[in-house]
């Protein structure tokens, strides 16, 4: 317990109980949808417009997120008018934002060392900022969940039903892409641009595994991937780990748990 | 009697394949209309351009004299209930079947209104109605074929439409089943006062439900007539009656 007395640890709690919210929160769609490797196309996005901020000396923070904004913003019409599937659109901004990504690190001036300190992240060092726009994106998705329950429950359960019934699925779609964007982008810091993948997918999927009401499916993916990123923080601070890869590994360990104890493994198979 | 729906020579297509060509065609209020014909005839086709959710490259379809386009269709689309063909979905998704019927009333209450008493007497009526009693607590999921299309009916009607359209709901019933859809399919026009289109490949069908016909093949209509001419010409054609 004396961890709490130093200030860097507070801020780590404070980040990964925002992060965990948020990312929580965001994994329900994901995982739903079955759109998983659109977390890995937005988190490298982030990835490359943070390194494309150090390259030119812009704000690390902003420029991720509008590289987040300009993924997912490509990601929706892509599937919807170029007549592609979700999977093959998000694989073709994962390849060429990786690729935009590794060209930036080429052209970093400096030491290659604050680029992996965005791919890895470093949630003990976060700073108020940081702190700051995740308490602010925390707050958008908890919003837009209490909101639009309704909406958002109708689309990720399927979107030409929701169209059909006159909702604007569409712009909803849009929606929950640009607020998975938000999470990813303000979790950078902390958790990183590849582990927030983890962060997303691991905890919606154990609560998928568990429940069949979508209410309690967004508290319990909340609650475990908070519950990954406090275990994850005081392991690292126990045993000298790295923060971000004992989170990881917590969640995927929580993930692990749900299977084996899902009371979904006996639900009959539908064909 | 009122026009309700109408096509002015309507094309429709998906990517570069034209699917419905040149079509026109009007339904009036409360006509309940057999969409008959082979498969690819276009049927389906037909009912996503009544509800705008299929591409119309050229001509207009009009709802109560109101022209579909992109602007209006989410208004439209809330007045007319859509039972689909296909619906796949994964076994163990966390909705249980009460919340996707009123999943059906979610665009009409719009933005930052609940499903409220008028909802729930709503929802009452089409379980008693369609026998689903046993059902509505259940995981979506985990329902049989039918017992999904029975709740995608009501989800359907949740909308409070006064157009219904019916896409293949009897393929892959037994028999009893599509006794007691037909049957329901029946008393729901009546009672709610609908104008229903009904797709089907199988003639027994459209026979004993829809006074009209429409036969469809390749994009056209063949055919648009009274029940009894859509009999004498399928006996003329294969004899199969």
């Amino acid at each position: 317990m004396e961890l709490f007395e130093f200030a860097f640890f507070q801020k780590a709690f404070l980040a990964c109980l925002l992060a965990g919210t948020a990312c929580g929160i965001v994994g329900v769609w994901i995982v739903i949808m079955k759109i998983s490797f659109i977390g890995v196309a937005i988190s490298h996005a982030a990835f490359a417009g943070a390194l494309f901020a150090l390259v030119f000396d812009k704000p690390v923070i902003f420029f991720s997120f509008l590289f987040c904004l300009a993924a997912c913003a490509i990601l929706g019409p892509l599937s919807d008018k170029g007549h592609l599937h979700p999977e093959t659109s998000i694989g073709i901004i994962f390849s060429s934002t990786l690729g935009m990504a590794f060209l930036f690190m080429g052209l970093l001036p400096e030491g290659k060392s604050q680029a992996l300190n965005l791919l890895w992240g470093s949630v003990l060092t976060v700073g108020a900022k940081d702190i700051g726009l995740l308490a602010v994106t925390s707050v958008a998705v908890i919003l837009a969940v209490v909101l639009f329950f309704k909406e958002i429950q109708s689309v990720i359960f399927n979107r030409e039903l929701a169209k059909a019934s006159g909702i604007a699925a569409s712009i909803f779609f849009y929606f929950l892409l640009v607020l998975t964007g938000a999470a990813v982008s303000s979790t950078l810091q902390s958790v990183g641009g590849l582990l927030v993948f983890a962060l997303i997918i691991n905890p919606a999927a154990a609560a998928y595994q568990i429940t069949y009401s979508m209410k309690k499916m967004y508290f319990l993916s909340v609650f475990f991937a908070v519950f990954s990123g406090w275990t994850g923080l005081f392991a690292a601070a126990a045993f000298n780990l790295p923060a971000g890869a004992s989170i990881v590994i917590v969640s995927s360990a929580v993930f692990a748990l749900a299977v084996i104890f899902s009371p979904k493994r006996t639900a009959k198979k539908v064909f | 009697m009122k026009r309700k729906i109408s096509f002015e020579n309507v094309s429709v297509g998906y990517m570069s394949e034209t699917v419905i060509k040149d079509l026109s065609l009007d339904i009036a209020e409360g006509d309940i209309v057999g969409i008959f014909g082979p498969n690819g005839a276009g049927k389906t086709t037909l009912l996503c351009a009544v509800n705008g959710l299929a591409r119309v490259l050229s001509g207009n379809v009009y709802i109560e004299g109101r022209k579909v386009n992109k602007l209006n269709g989410n208004v439209l689309r809330k007045n007319i209930g859509y039972v689909p063909q296909h619906f796949e979905i994964d076994s163990k998704l966390p909705v249980i079947s009460e919340e996707v019927i009123l999943m059906g009333s979610y665009g009409r209450l719009g933005l930052l209104r609940y499903p409220n008493n008028r909802e729930k007497l709503l929802l009452d009526e089409f379980v008693g109605m369609l026998d689903m009693s046993n059902i509505i607590k259940k995981p979506f999921g985990q329902l049989s074929g039918g017992e999904k299309k029975r709740v995608l009916i009501a989800r359907a009607l949740m909308q409070a439409p006064s157009v219904m359209l019916f896409d293949e709901i009897f393929a892959w019933l037994d028999r009893d089943m599509v006794k007691s859809f037909t049957d329901v399919i029946i008393k729901l026009h009546k009672s709610n006062n609908l104008t229903t289109l009904i797709v089907s490949h199988d003639m027994h069908i459209i026979r004993k439900i829809c006074p009209r016909v429409i036969w469809m093949e390749k994009g056209k209509i063949i055919m648009d007539a009274g029940r009894d001419e859509f009999l004498k010409k399928i006996r003329e054609s294969d004899g199969i009656i």
